[in-house]
């Protein structure tokens, strides 16, 4: 089950004091780069979702290329926060950061993980 | 898990770039974690208190380098009956915190004149920051541009 199943976020804005509009958007947060993502209603195309975490991803180029959940930044950052490596943020298209050889690690072999052992 | 939040009233945000160094006391709101703690963030409000029409572009981003020697403002537990929270808010430091030339996590553009904006994420849809050390560990709520005056409120959870 997709996590979008679950609902949507929901943005307010309210510019009326200013004599501005009342906005009312859903929302959705990419699962790989934790953008937060206002939605279009208006939009024609599909929206990206990854197939492999099950998951809303966003339009970026870096969250379509591979998996890397936001989720697993976090268990990398838990695990290694003497490295200083960017687990979280990713780059303005999407791309991670970090070396992915310690995501790659983290792998059971047959998935292609580095060492196991 | 336990749901804090965190409010900083009345203060007017500078208009910070990306990679925006040592940022100025209460010119931002900020939330830090512990090497081993983690949060998420559910619920975001602006209100904006500008005496004139002020469009604030407000973001969310994390920073490339923390706060030094923050000082830390406990987050208040939703519920009373929740232990305190390990990880703490801040708007001032001795050095303030850098934005790191990342994606933003949220725009949210706004007139402060007045204006609202809350947004809140549905379960799993969170911003999440973790582990303490930049530029994982904070999370921090500032304008890209405008300055008009806003007070702003974090909720989050931590795990």
């Amino acid at each position: 089950m997709g996590r979008v199943k679950g609902g949507r976020g929901y943005l307010y804005i309210d510019n009326r004091p200013s004599g501005g509009q009342l906005l009312e958007f859903n929302t959705l947060t990419c699962a790989h780069c934790n953008t937060v993502v206002v939605l279009n209603p208006e939009r024609k195309r599909r929206r990206e979702w990854c197939h492999k975490c099950n998951a809303y991803i966003c339009d970026s180029v870096g969250c379509n290329a591979e998996c890397n959940p936001i989720q697993q930044g976090v268990e990398l950052a838990l695990k290694y926060p003497e490295l200083g490596q960017p687990f979280l943020p990713r780059g303005k298209n999407g791309e991670v950061l970090f070396d992915t050889q310690l995501r790659d690690k983290e792998k059971p072999w047959a998935l292609g993980g580095l060492n196991n052992g | 898990m336990a749901k804090y939040t965190h409010g900083a009233l009345g203060w007017t945000p500078i208009a910070h770039a990306d990679g925006a160094a040592a940022l100025a006391n209460n010119s931002y709101q900020a939330l830090r974690t512990t090497t081993a703690s983690t949060i998420r963030v559910n619920d975001i409000f602006i209100g904006g208190e500008a005496t004139s029409s002020t469009v604030n572009r407000m973001a969310v981003r994390r920073l490339s380098t923390n706060g030094a020697t923050p000082t830390n403002q406990v987050p208040a537990a939703l519920n009373p009956l929740s232990a305190a929270a390990v990880s703490q808010g801040y708007a001032a430091a001795t050095t303030g915190p850098t934005i790191a030339s990342t994606q933003h996590l949220h725009n949210l553009p706004f007139n402060a004149f007045g204006g609202v904006i809350r947004w809140v994420a549905a379960p799993d849809e969170e911003l999440w920051a973790s582990a303490g050390t930049a530029p994982n560990g904070e999370l921090c709520l500032d304008s890209i541009s405008g300055v008009g005056l806003v007070s702003t409120d974090i909720k989050f959870e931590e795990l």
